[in-house]
């Protein structure tokens, strides 16, 4: 999987480049809108990651461009402005998905992992684990499959583990994928915490292994190790 | 009141004391006028009797005339009197009515003899005159008043027309939206200073706040893109594997607390950006729906606190709104209720097309309640919020004029927070 991450913050570019390759793909970064346009036309990517606030020019020129060319990369807009219009604009050019800083890169790396499923047109979507398979357009679950009947909030639980496997995700970064804003931090780790007792314990009465590790004082880990 | 009706008003109401005034003034100049013309005429109506009488003396039969006037009476020889004048009034035998009479009286010597001469001139139909002079001269001058004051108002719309233009276009003037068409100009020298200055007034103005909202922006996006480092590299820290419980620990309070300044940054930008009114466009918002949205995304807070909503909503609820304000008005208050409500309690919404009220039980406020919307107020036991949910939700209910109210109860131990809503008003 090819990635473009347009970043003009180096500190940042190299922290994102760090993580996605250890995630196994591809990664191409670009620092100005200049340096974008190019390697956006020179390859094919399958995920663009834009920040709007370029110092020569607005990201949003670049997914213009994209869309000119017709190109079929998914397309995530990372922006400082937590600007409805900017929001708004980058939609109806055709992004996928918007995300406002400062974010967590497991939950970038979440978003482009929807975004890919998105594009693999007629293709397969579902989410494989072990024994547990996922189905993003019906929000089904299945353990060896048998459904297991999950809350809403427990499904986007367990897809936000399955989309980062094998990392440690903080409290911090589970929480605001699951509440957003609309919780602050001390209330949402309690409510969290249930929450995760509860997704553990129907995943465990359909005979699937816990992979959920925890990880105390840190958050928790998805994974098949021991 | 009008500008013109108002002039209008002030002008009559100066007219009337002076055409009042006037009358009685003018009335008592003519009255004086007349008694001098009434004197004189008796004074010398006294000489050319004196000469008569001194030309041919009366004999004492011939003393007095028909109509008695001049009334000549015989007197003692050593009888002097100075011409003098008196009123009186006397019944007049036509009208049979009393009328003003002048006299003059006077000792005259002829023939040796001394006579006291006294001459009557009746005046009433002079002060008459006067009075009918008066009355006309006012009837007049009100009546130019009257002309005048409809002339005035005739010019005034047809000179005052640039004024209303440009007030018109002030009512119509909005910083935050384009450039709208030039003040109209005019020939009178004062509009055409006014609509220049007003241009360039709301040029700067509008200036000052681009330059501000670009601040805002700018603020927002130095700041969150440090953080984004910050937590970026936390967490690729985290993924190490040579790390101690308490360093995660640490971490975690870090990136907390890292949260926690992004939330604060998001949330002082948005104040500032609706206390710079860059939320204008307002459109009917379904409050029902949005309040049953938020309800929706609390309710596993609330089952986790053991609470339960109360819900009165209407059947629908349009209220116009920005819908982005609207949504972070109700979201704070909800929050705050739920945070704050004792666990296994009921919180009770209420939605009319009149209000929002929401109640949760809990404590008194560890402060006084009027310092309960300020910024970065919070209650101590409770560090970790932003402090600025409530001062957002008083600036929304500021921006819309909407009143924001709260009250406790200390028997039932309930707070409950009323923001009432308004129709829409036109010159918002």
């Amino acid at each position: 999987m090819k990635l473009l991450l347009i970043e003009d913050e180096p500190a940042l570019r190299t922290a994102m480049q760090q993580y996605f390759e250890q995630e196994g793909y591809l990664v191409t970064t670009a620092a100005t809108l200049r340096q974008a346009t190019q390697k956006a036309n020179d390859y094919d990517y399958d995920c663009v990651v834009v920040d709007i606030g370029l110092p020569d020019g607005n990201g949003l020129d670049v997914i213009r461009g994209l869309k000119q060319s017709h190109s079929q990369a998914g397309i995530i807009i990372v922006s400082a402005h937590d600007s409805l219009s900017d929001k708004l604009t980058g939609l109806e050019l055709g992004s996928d998905d918007y995300l406002t800083k400062p974010f967590h890169l497991s939950e970038l790396n979440a978003r482009i992992r929807s975004v890919l499923r998105r594009r693999l047109h007629g293709g397969d979507t579902t989410v494989r684990f072990g024994p547990i398979s996922l189905q993003p357009d019906n929000h089904q679950v299945r353990v060896q499959d048998q459904p297991v009947e999950l809350t809403e909030k427990e499904y986007h639980l367990l897809l936000f583990f399955l989309s980062n496997p094998n990392r440690l995700l903080s409290k911090a970064a589970i929480a605001e994928h699951v509440w957003g804003d609309y919780m602050d931090a001390a209330d949402s780790y309690d409510l969290l915490y249930t929450h995760i007792r509860n997704l553990r314990k129907k995943l465990h009465d359909k005979g699937c292994p816990d992979y959920l590790q925890t990880r105390y004082g840190a958050g928790y880990v998805f994974t098949t190790e021991a | 009141m009008k500008l013109l009706a108002k002039t209008s008003l002030y002008l009559l109401l100066a007219a009337l004391p002076v055409a009042i005034g006037g009358a009685f003034l003018f009335y008592s100049l003519i009255h004086r006028a007349i008694l001098q013309e009434v004197d004189e005429l008796l004074v010398s109506q006294l000489r050319q009797t004196e000469q008569q009488m001194q030309q041919r003396p009366p004999t004492p039969g011939s003393v007095g005339d028909w109509d008695n006037n001049p009334e000549i009476d015989a007197k003692p020889s050593a009888f002097r009197l100075k011409p003098t004048f008196s009123d009186t009034t006397e019944i007049d035998l036509r009208e049979q009515e009393p009328v003003s009479v002048r006299l003059l009286r006077a000792s005259v010597q002829a023939g040796g003899a001394t006579y006291q001469v006294t001459i009557r001139q009746a005046y009433a139909e002079f002060d008459e005159i006067a009075r009918a002079l008066s009355v006309g001269v006012i009837v007049c001058f009100l009546t130019l008043v009257g002309v005048l004051l409809g002339l005035d108002v005739l010019i005034a719309r047809r000179v005052w027309q640039p004024f209303y233009q440009i007030i018109d276009q002030l009512r119509s003037y909005r910083l935050d939206g384009t450039e709208t068409a030039p003040f109209p100009t005019s020939q009178v020298p004062e509009f055409a200073l006014l609509s220049q200055s007003l241009h360039e007034m709301t040029h700067n103005l509008r200036q000052q706040y681009q330059l501000q909202k670009q601040f805002t922006e700018n603020a927002s996006h130095e700041m969150q893109t440090p953080l984004a480092i910050a937590s970026a590299e936390l967490e690729l820290l985290s993924q190490s594997a040579q790390l101690s419980e308490t360093d995660w620990e640490r971490m975690q309070r870090t990136t907390d607390a890292i949260r926690r300044l992004s939330q604060q940054n998001r949330s002082l930008l948005l104040l500032a950006r609706i206390e710079n009114k860059q939320f204008g466009q307002r459109q009917p918002v379904d409050l029902r729906q949005l309040v049953h949205k938020l309800l929706g995304i609390y309710a596993d807070f609330a089952v986790h606190k053991n609470l339960q909503f109360d819900p009165e909503l209407p059947s629908d609820c349009l209220i116009d709104l920005n819908p982005q304000l609207a949504e972070v008005l109700l979201t704070n208050l909800i929050k705050n209720a739920v945070r704050h409500s004792r666990p296994a309690s009921r919180i009770r919404v209420e939605l009319t097309n009149l209000f929002f009220r929401i109640t949760n039980s809990g404590d008194p406020l560890p402060f006084p309640a009027e310092h309960l919307f300020e910024r970065f107020r919070r209650n101590p036991a409770q560090s970790d919020s932003t402090g600025l949910g409530l001062a957002l939700v008083k600036q929304i209910a500021d921006v819309y004029a909407m009143p924001l109210t709260y009250a406790y109860d200390p028997v039932k131990q309930t707070h409950t927070f009323t923001v009432t809503f308004r129709p829409t008003p036109e010159l918002l």
